[in-house]
């Protein structure tokens, strides 16, 4: 595993963030089978999801009326009522220097910076580097995907690399897939795959002793540094052959993006899931639609556009319909969770050591407004945050200090974001 | 180490020596005497610096003799590359008489092309793995299927920047799994199989509002995307389009936009996005309406064969009127702002598989099949298409040891899914195989160390079509090499010739001499948007100035004219955008076609627009990056690099907000004299280019500055030029430097290693001997292949513990 990765930093340092080589079938299948051999004995991984929709929550609808532990779901959040004692809903925040007048394809870039576009980089060189980023910069390393920029639909300007550079997001699962378990679209096809290359390798050790026999000494050396290559991928289908059928079943590969969205959101979030367990990934961000989308939610029986639905004029009918679809989101983010729970993971699980901010960088979709945001954390960044609760904080209070707040959680030194140079103590 | 190109190490020694060969005399025919003469002018205006005292630089020449330039020629062959340049004594000094200079080079390199030895054959390591872009064209050649190499294997390493040095093409782990995988992936490619399952592909647009016709799709048409897509089987496949209403208001309703799907250039489907029902629909219904109109996008089916297609989804083209939003956004390019466009479709599939049709390639493989032939057995089927195949892709007569290999993989297959899987895994083991992946030199039996030999007929062979067509070679010059024909100078001429005259040589113009003049440059100057909104994003003009760049050397290498054309030709090949890019009008469309060039700044490769944004910055101009591309490439002669701290340049006057223009800017930097020495000689070259933009594109006003372009200029021996014809003409009055440059990229490139010192005597013989020919291409070629570097080896030395 390491050597994959030691190969994985060689590519990048050779051709930068352009074409991507299709990742082969061993490198994508190695980590599945030695997740666990990953981390050092006593630490488990910290990962990071952050789950970002567009326009909005009707905010009367997403916060519950009580604080403290003893609070009643509210009507949008109530998909989540199953992870009660895994979440930490926080209100009132405001993401005051990203609060742009421009808002469509701009409001999105404030959420993971709290800096607005046209500040990026101006402050100091990682102002607006995005909270995801950050996190890469300290356990980028110790997956082979740094981190996975995904978008149900589209595309958002979320994950900043730097100030000036965004990571796009994928948003046809079929290549999400291959990016993730690379070569073969079944068990089946996987199967035969490891076997032809087993068959291969063995017969191509003879060639290349046969082509030995004939050079001079100097290319002996080279067809020899090519056999101990030979030798090492072979051992690297050994140990493929013994991991691929533990623990973790890996689907059939999508054929592209489904047309019925709930199965499209299904498997984009069962892909995240799988990234998770799999240990390709310790960082992921999506967004489920884009900024001013029009798409319509005919699944909800919704057929007008989200866009303009969204500037609803206080007209109730519309409120309910923007309820209606944050409500679906939390249900389709339910499924996820439900997913790394069940994962156990030393004496925990998956969703125990994650830190998940599920929200939207905008508050009133009528006004666009950044003030108060609706903010939700799931997971406990392996026992660093309670959870279980609800807490309110005061008018102008800072959206970067929770954004902070999940990285010391995780004890990423990272000591300012955006306006912020401290965390929430009460998270 | 020579100091070739930018790329190779630097040398301390000679470094901050300069520059240039514009001056150069011609050393050929002359025979100097004793050497006492021209040392005399060593002595009288060179150890002034280089003596044992002062050693400016590291370089002491006080104890320069005739005897001492043979003992160490790396050293003099620096020196009398910068004196063919003239860069000393620098500017300013006390200078030798132009008679004296050319007397003294003549000397010393005549010196140095007598001193006897080796090295030039190499014992070095010549094993030498495919690189991507030949194992690209092996494949294409071998298997008749096009695969993007670039997809499937890691990028190469590179030597004095080219791809193709045996000793920078190193294996690793990654790399075998890499190729193997790929050897996978080609041969089901390559033959389709039955069984697979629907899969996906993706096709994005280029940027750009698509108003004009994408090249390859039908006449009359508007935008759109061509994708070109191998397909597994026959069958029933599916095209969803990127849904096209979901502008935020909708008001794009308003127009009919007739769509048509086509495949292979047949219609096959076509529907209308807006007008007046859709329209109306949206203003009155509302609701569902855009759902209604996408779902016109959706699961368009067609049934279709195994093999390449292309399919095309776009619009039919109309007239329309020009809309206002040109006048507030001020951009160029004209047309309708509210027209579609088909920002991506996914094509999936096949559904219903209905078997495997014959496509090029399935032709190629199974040319024995035992279910049309009842007279062969499936065995036998497959010894024979193994025989056939191995043979060219190990570019040798197969052995009875490579069959019972191959039929291994045969049998393998066989046994899980009957004769077409057999062979299947016999094509995948062949591609997997070291002899397909690595050109081997053998060493023949019973020689001593250091004896010469020249390579066998069949190595030959391989070398001669990886060099000429970056490829394997074809049946008949495999056969001329088993027949042991190349041995004799006559065919091996004769097969040169034809290989050169083979449409599969256009490599030499599309891959070489985009490697010799560094043209991977050209990847990171994103024009700037700002300041090019005519030649940035969608039309951004660098991948047709590549085309342009590759048919013209391809014009003059095919045609084989003299490679001074490359630098004088008046001809070149546009298509309408670089026509306009140029200030020529009178050409339309997209497709590409040769034009005289009346305007003869455009002439040679100083007026190419690749060349002139390659050696650009994204947003200005660099005289700097200009004279430096043309000493380092068009002469050969590359400067030292700067020293380190220098302060980048300050586009402001200080004190003042007063905008400077770029001579305005390099004046101040040529006022440091730490700077002046170099630059004094490198700018006044960029400086004639100067009225070509950033882009390439003529003015004859710095945009910032608002002030006329001057591009006039002093060249180190105080001739005075004025815009590019006059830097031509200067440049062609020493041929020999050009020539002698693009000679030592031909030769590394052909050698697969990097170029030395005591390569050059061979460089300068080649150069002398084509001039009686005026440089004709051909008479290069086939003097480098004659060369001994090319042909010939030395038995190595023993190396301790070689085998592991």
């Amino acid at each position: 595993m390491f050597i994959s990765k030691k190969h994985l930093s060689r590519r990048t340092a050779l051709q930068g963030i352009g074409a991507v080589v299709g990742l082969p079938l061993l490198e994508a299948m190695l980590p599945a089978g030695v997740a666990s051999a990953q981390t050092p004995a006593g630490k488990t991984p910290k990962r990071f999801a952050f789950i970002g929709f567009p326009h909005g929550a009707v905010m009367d609808s997403w916060s519950p009326k009580e604080t403290g532990a003893n609070f009643t779901m509210s009507p949008i959040l109530k998909p989540l009522e199953p992870f009660r004692k895994h979440m930490t809903i926080v209100s009132g925040l405001r993401n005051k220097p990203a609060e742009t007048p421009e808002p469509h394809g701009y409001i999105e870039q404030g959420w993971l910076t709290a800096v607005k576009p046209w500040d990026f980089g101006k402050a100091n060189p990682d102002a607006g580097v995005s909270l995801d980023q950050l996190a890469v910069r300290h356990i980028g390393q110790d997956t082979r995907l740094p981190s996975l920029e995904l978008g149900v639909g589209g595309s958002a300007r979320v994950s900043w690399r730097t100030p000036t550079q965004s990571l796009p997001q994928e948003s046809n699962p079929r290549a999400v897939f291959q990016k993730l378990f690379g070569q073969g679209d079944t068990d089946q096809e996987r199967a035969e795959i490891l076997a032809e290359t087993g068959s291969i390798l063995d017969r191509v050790q003879g060639q290349a002793q046969r082509l030995q026999a004939s050079l001079g000494v100097k290319d002996r050396v080279i067809v020899s540094d090519y056999l101990d290559s030979v030798r090492e991928i072979e051992r690297r289908v050994q140990m493929a052959t013994k991991s691929s059928n533990t623990e973790l079943q890996i689907p059939d590969a999508p054929v592209g993006t489904p047309n019925d969205l709930t199965e499209y959101f299904k498997l984009m979030f069962d892909l995240m899931s799988l990234a998770f367990q799999a240990d390709i990934t310790r960082v992921i961000s999506i967004s489920l639609d884009r900024e001013a989308s029009m798409r319509t939610y005919t699944n909800l029986g919704i057929a007008e556009g989200f866009h303009p639905l969204s500037h609803h004029g206080n007209n109730p009918q519309k409120l309910e319909k923007l309820v209606q679809i944050q409500n679906y989101y939390a249900q389709v983010f339910g499924g996820f969770l439900k997913k790394i729970e069940a994962s156990k993971e030393g004496t925990g699980t998956v969703l125990d050591h994650s830190t998940i901010l599920f929200g939207s960088n905008m508050s009133n979709s009528d006004r666009h407004n950044n003030d108060p945001l609706p903010s939700v954390i799931l997971g406990h960044a392996g026992g660093k945050i309670k959870g279980g609760q609800h807490v309110s904080y005061p008018q102008d209070s800072r959206h970067g200090d929770l954004l902070l707040t999940l990285l010391q959680r995780n004890e990423i030194p990272v000591n300012a974001i955006g306006d912020s140079t401290k965390g929430l103590s009460e998270v | 180490m020579m100091m070739m190109r930018q790329h190779t190490t630097s040398l301390p020694l000679l470094a901050a020596l300069g520059l240039i060969g514009i001056f150069a005399p011609t050393s050929a025919g002359q025979t100097p005497a004793s050497g006492e003469a021209q040392l005399a002018t060593v002595k009288q205006y060179c150890t002034g610096c280089h003596n044992n005292k002062a050693k400016v630089d590291g370089l002491s020449l006080e104890g320069i003799t005739a005897a001492s330039i043979p003992q160490n020629p790396e050293l003099y062959e620096k020196v009398v590359r910068k004196l063919r340049g003239r860069v000393m004594p620098p500017p300013g000094s006390k200078q030798p008489d132009a008679k004296a200079v050319e007397s003294l080079v003549a000397f010393v390199e005549d010196t140095l092309n007598k001193v006897p030895h080796n090295e030039q054959i190499s014992d070095k390591v010549v094993l030498h793995r495919l690189n991507r872009k030949e194992y690209e064209n092996a494949v294409r050649d071998l298997l008749s299927v096009e695969i993007n190499a670039a997809e499937m294997l890691p990028p190469d390493d590179t030597a004095q920047g080219f791809d193709n040095i045996a000793s920078a093409l190193q294996v690793s782990p990654s790399f075998v799994e890499q190729y193997v995988i790929a050897a996978h992936n080609v041969a089901v490619k390559a033959m389709g199989r039955a069984d697979t399952r629907p899969q996906g592909w993706s096709f994005r647009a280029q940027p750009g509002n698509q108003l004009t016709h994408v090249p390859g799709l039908p006449l009359g048409t508007r935008g759109g995307i061509l994708a070109k897509v191998d397909l597994p089987a026959d069958g029933e496949y599916r095209i969803n389009i990127a849904d096209m209403v979901n502008h935020i208001w909708g008001n794009s309703m308003e127009y009919e936009n007739p769509l048509v799907v086509t495949l292979d250039n047949k219609v096959i489907y076509q529907t209308v996005i807006g007008g007046e029902e859709d329209a109306k629909l949206y203003d009155q219904v509302q609701s569902g309406a855009m759902d209604r109109v996408n779902a016109r996008l959706k699961n368009i089916k067609l049934q279709t064969t195994a093999g390449p297609h292309k399919i095309g989804v776009t619009f039919r083209r109309q007239s329309f009127a020009e809309s206002d939003d040109q006048l507030q956004i001020m951009r160029p390019g004209g047309g309708q702002d509210r027209l579609y466009r088909v920002s991506s479709f996914q094509l999936l599939g096949p559904f219903d598989v209905k078997g495997l049709s014959a496509t090029p390639s399935r032709d190629v493989i199974l040319t024995c099949n035992p279910a049309k032939d009842k007279t062969k057995t499936p065995e036998a089927c497959a010894r024979q298409i193994f025989s056939r195949l191995a043979k060219r892709a190990y570019r040798r007569p197969v052995t009875g040891a490579d069959i019972t290999e191959l039929m291994q993989y045969y049998n393998d297959g066989l046994k899980k899914g009957g004769f077409e899987q057999g062979v299947r895994a016999g094509v995948t083991g062949m591609l997997a195989s070291p002899f397909f992946l690595y050109r081997g030199e053998h060493l023949p039996a019973a020689l001593k160390p250091g004896d010469k030999y020249t390579i066998s007929d069949l190595e030959l062979a391989s070398k001669l079509s990886f060099f000429l067509w970056n490829s394997i070679p074809d049946d008949e010059l495999l056969n001329a090499a088993i027949k042991n024909q190349l041995s004799n100078p006559a065919v091996l001429e004769r097969q040169v010739q034809r290989l050169l005259a083979d449409p599969r040589s256009k490599t030499l113009a599309s891959n070489f001499v985009q490697q010799w003049l560094d043209m991977k440059r050209l990847d990171e100057i994103v024009p700037d948007n700002d300041v090019f909104p005519a030649a940035s994003g969608g039309m951004d003009p660098r991948q047709d100035f590549r085309t342009e760049l590759t048919l013209f050397a391809d014009s003059i290498f095919r045609g084989d004219r003299s490679v001074l054309d490359l630098m004088r030709a008046n001809h070149t090949y546009v298509n309408e955008r670089v026509a306009l890019h140029y200030g020529l009008t009178d050409v339309k469309g997209d497709q590409f076609r040769r034009v005289e060039l009346k305007d003869t700044v455009r002439w040679g490769l100083l007026g190419k627009g690749a060349i002139l944004m390659a050696a650009a910055y994204p947003n200005r101009t660099s005289p700097v990056l200009r004279g430096k591309f043309i000493l380092t490439y068009l002469q050969g002669v590359p400067p030292a690099q700067p020293p380190p701290n220098v302060p980048a340049l300050d586009d402001k006057d200080i004190g003042t907000t007063k905008a400077l223009t770029v001579r305005e800017m390099m004046a101040k930097h040529r006022a440091n004299p730490v700077c002046s020495t170099c630059h004094s000689v490198m700018d006044p070259l960029g400086f004639a280019l100067e009225n070509f933009d950033a882009t390439g594109a003529w003015r004859d006003k710095d945009r910032f500055a608002g002030t006329k372009i001057d591009s006039a200029g002093e060249l180190p021996d105080g001739t005075k030029i004025n815009g590019p014809d006059d830097l031509r003409n200067a440049l062609l009055r020493h041929p020999d430097q050009f020539v002698q440059s693009f000679t030592e990229g031909l030769l590394t490139y052909a050698m697969n290693r990097t170029l030395e010192a005591y390569d050059m005597p061979t460089v300068r013989k080649i150069v002398r001997e084509s001039a009686s020919k005026d440089y004709q291409f051909s008479s290069i070629v086939q003097a480098v292949v004659k060369s001994e570097q090319f042909k010939m080896r030395r038995a190595p030395q023993p190396v301790q513990s070689a085998s592991k």
